[in-house]
């Protein structure tokens, strides 16, 4: 599509933009209800009327001054990229407050078309909007679109088309900002001039705005283009800044947005706008809002919506989880039958099928526990638990902008710390995002889930969800804890404030349900049916050979032949001698076994870790699973699984990986709690890591984070095995 | 004990009751008298007199539509905490330091 027309989508956080840019390309980019889901800008394309659209959605913003990174991102798209339309997507029921980032792309100068979305939820509200008498006075096409049914969507489109074949681009809007600023404005223009550099890029007006609002990107683009002028230009600034501060005990800034303000007033007040209502009366939102995040019922609440979402998953899913392990041992089972043995017999069952099929039976607890996320996250409700978290947070040291990568990293258990780490983005100050992406990988994240639940589920099956939610609130706690103790010491610094906009509670549909909860689960079977496979294969190959010497397999064959001559003289056809026999030969199948784990390389690795792992109540095997874990943690359960059916020492038929556990002498409940003390805690899985480095901008960071969580992992579960073992 | 230092439990009720019944005026000067919005006593409509704190918080705040003179609904909040308020429509959560800089008098 070389002569597609770029479109941007522009607006305020919450406003829509995510779901009409779905709509266009089809896309399934994460819609939430919660502002500040878009980060970067994501692209797409789409077809009207036979022009290919080049469609661009960008970070929510409230302004185009370079206050944070959204605002960079965007800004820097609409000037370097220069889109051919911007739309600015704004929400009907909201419509003076989203106006305000309209009227600057006006004073920027760009071809604009404003889409005025959400406007059902504007009727339900008794709101009225002229939208021809808006565009007629703004100068720019106005749309009523609803972007979630597809409600105008099309009459958009042929206003994006209509303006983008306008021969030239709309010259800037002259907005007046009173006296004292217009004055200043006047004086700048010379200097302004002079950075020509400047000039080439951003209307002239426009920059002189820019440096009386304080933005730093204009101020230093300004220093490096002509330093002289820009000193001169610094100086008319300070006037300007001591004059307000003196006079009216404001900066330039609040007088710029007043008249801004007064300019979208003066323009909806014509009978634009009328309402059967009076403005700003309370909704149902705001009413819910007064008892959910009550100072005294809130947080009660939170819990009590918590514990149910956890009781929900595993009540409900317990069945499907039974189902599921029974496939899995019955295609073991049939492998076990149909396939000769040797490598490939052992490949499918320990590498593949326990592997796997370990990690793909959990899918149902994956699913169940998206559903709540996401039910929690439509409505609105996850937006009310930042703001009742932010006090906590900010006693911690960390930022409320650090809830949401807390909560996507698996604050609700079930979540990722890849997002979560990449969510920190939002934070501005760097001290706060550095505290905030090194403890989220603390939060117990969809592939602890299943290693949780089968820990839980084998040592301490009578309380899974309590138990569940106990580990949920220990892993906040902890990392709420080592985030205070980072930014006490090596990450000492102010916090800076947090601001957010409230999503207003809305009813999930259906379908976004079904999309989110799919997405998600789809992540992880994808992530079982590649990666997860690929690794336990590896590990299995680790576990596998070398193999035993010719010596020690000789010795076996013989105590094999020994037990048939013993246990079984002749043909006879007594069962209980048969019976015997067959013991006989489980046994020393099941040594050469667990003589062969030893003898591999994974199980060489696992025993020499053992020195250190045993005073946590670790042995060598949980070692390998342990170590797999760091390329991802799901394959601790594969691992487990094939550490575990290679040296079976105790079973004969296939049974699932929790009971051989349960019946394992290595293991009781003490050791269960300290091993998963210690999963939970230890280094973040290799992809983790990575992002950590990339986000932090450097590997001594993402190389602090694995010792840091893991030496804290290691003596939890030492304390936890040396008290409960002097309990217990 | 002097009748005008009442004992601490004392003066926190007779605070409530006084700051729920007190209507304070912006002055129309450069503001510097008003309540900060965490210890606005009673949830309601306020009218914002001014926006102390930083440049930073200051602009941020008039790019939300929270500007001296302008009127705001106090959704929730506790005792020099963290609110929710109601503006132009929509609704922002501010944390305590921020809300701090906010003062205001009853509409």
């Amino acid at each position: 599509m070389d002569n597609a027309i770029t479109v941007a989508l522009a607006g305020n956080p919450n406003a829509g933009k995510t779901t009409l840019f779905n709509l266009l390309t089809g896309a399934r980019q994460h819609v939430g209800n919660y502002p500040g889901i878009t980060v970067e800008q994501k692209e797409g394309c789409c077809l009207h009327h036979g022009q290919g659209l080049r469609v661009v959605d960008l970070p929510g913003t409230y302004s185009l001054t370079a206050y944070s990174v959204e605002e960079l991102v965007a800004r820097d798209f609409l000037v370097n990229e220069k889109p051919d339309v911007v739309v600015d997507v704004i929400d009907a029921s909201n419509l003076e407050r989203n106006l305000y980032l309209g009227c600057q792309f006006l004073e920027l100068g760009v071809p604009l078309v404003i889409a005025l979305n959400m406007i059902d939820v504007a009727e339900k509200r008794g709101i009225t909007i002229d939208a021809a008498a808006l565009g007629k006075r703004l100068g720019v096409p106005v749309i009523p679109i609803v972007a979630r049914t597809g409600r105008g969507v099309d009459q958009l489109l042929d206003a994006v088309l209509k303006v983008a074949a306008g021969e030239s681009r709309p010259q800037p809007a002259f907005l007046r900002y009173g006296s004292d600023i217009d004055e200043a404005l006047t004086d700048m223009m010379p200097f302004i001039r002079q950075c020509t550099e400047l000039t080439a890029i951003y209307p002239e007006r426009w920059i002189g705005v820019k440096l009386l609002e304080n933005d730093t990107q204009i101020g230093q683009k300004a220093i490096a283009t002509h330093p002289t002028a820009s000193a001169k230009l610094n100086e008319r600034c300070e006037a300007v800044v001591n004059h307000l501060q003196n006079t009216l005990g404001v900066y330039p800034e609040a007088v710029i947005a007043d008249h801004r303000y007064g300019y979208i007033k003066s323009i909806l007040h014509q009978g634009i706008v009328t309402r059967k209502f009076v403005a700003d009366r309370l909704y149902a939102s705001d009413k819910i809002d007064k008892i959910v995040t009550h100072r005294f019922l809130g947080p009660l609440i939170m819990a009590g919506i918590l514990f149910a979402l956890y009781t929900f998953t595993f009540s409900y899913s317990t069945l499907l989880v039974d189902w599921l392990a029974s496939f899995f041992a019955l295609l073991n089972h049939g492998v076990d039958t149909l396939l000769p043995d040797g490598p490939l017999k052992s490949m499918i069952t320990s590498g593949v099928i326990d592997g796997v099929g370990g990690v793909l039976g959990f899918v149902p607890i994956i699913m169940f526990m998206f559903f709540g996320i996401a039910v929690l996250e439509d409505s609105g409700y996850l937006a009310r638990v930042a703001f009742m978290m932010d006090r906590i947070f900010h006693f911690f040291g960390l930022h409320g902008s650090s809830v949401m990568p807390f909560i996507v990293s698996g604050g609700i258990a079930g979540g990722c710390a890849v997002p979560g780490v990449m969510a920190t983005r939002t934070l501005r100050s760097p001290k706060e995002r550095l505290a905030t992406l090194l403890t989220v990988p603390f939060m117990n994240c969809g592939a602890k889930l299943p290693v949780l639940t089968l820990l839980i589920g084998t040592f301490f099956s009578d309380h899974q969800a309590r138990y569940m939610f106990l580990a949920t609130l220990a892993a906040w706690l902890v990392a709420l804890c080592a985030a205070k103790f980072l930014r006490m010491t090596v990450l000492r610094g102010a916090s800076t404030p947090f601001v957010m906009e409230l999503p207003p509670y809305r009813f999930p549909t259906l379908r976004g349900l079904a999309i989110h909860t799919w997405e998600r689960t789809w992540q992880y079977m994808k992530k079982a049916g590649t990666v997860i496979l690929g690794i336990s294969i590896l590990l299995w190959a680790l576990m596998t050979y070398p193999s035993l010497p010719d010596e020690r397999v000789a010795h076996f064959e013989q105590q094999r032949q020994l037990a048939h001559t013993t246990l079984a003289p002749g043909t006879s056809e007594n069962q209980s001698e048969k019976e015997a026999l067959d013991k006989a030969l489980q046994k020393i199948k099941a040594t050469e076994a667990m003589e062969g784990l030893r003898n591999s390389f994974g199980g060489r690795i696992g025993i020499a870790c053992e020195v250190v792992s045993r005073y946590a109540g670790i042995d060598w095997r949980t070692n390998i699973a342990l170590i797999g874990g760091f390329a991802a943690k799901e394959v601790i359960i594969s691992t487990l699984g094939t550490a575990y059916s290679l040296g079976d020492v105790s079973s004969e038929d296939a049974t699932s990986l929790s009971e051989r556990l349960a019946k394992d002498p290595g293991w009781n409940p003490v050791v269960a709690l300290a091993v998963l003390v210690f999963i939970m805690f230890y280094a973040p899985c290799f992809v983790t890591v990575v992002c950590i480095a990339k986000e932090a901008g450097s590997w001594k960071w993402a190389a602090f984070s694995i010792v840091f969580n893991t030496v804290f992992a290691y003596s939890m579960a030492v304390a936890v095995y040396q008290i409960g073992t002097w309990l217990y | 004990m002097p009748k005008d230092h009442p004992i601490k439990s004392c003066r926190l009720l007779s605070d409530i009751a006084a700051q729920c019944h007190r209507r304070q005026r912006c002055s129309h000067g450069p503001a510097v008298a008003g309540t900060p919005l965490p210890e606005a006593c009673c949830n309601g409509r306020m009218r914002v007199c001014a926006i102390n704190g930083d440049r930073q918080t200051c602009a941020k705040m008039a790019n939300l539509g929270v500007r001296p003179g302008s009127e705001l609904e106090l959704l929730c909040k506790g005792g020099g905490q963290q609110c929710m308020i109601k503006i132009n429509g929509g609704t922002l959560s501010l944390d305590a330091p921020t809300a701090a800089h906010i003062l205001v008098a009853p509409a």
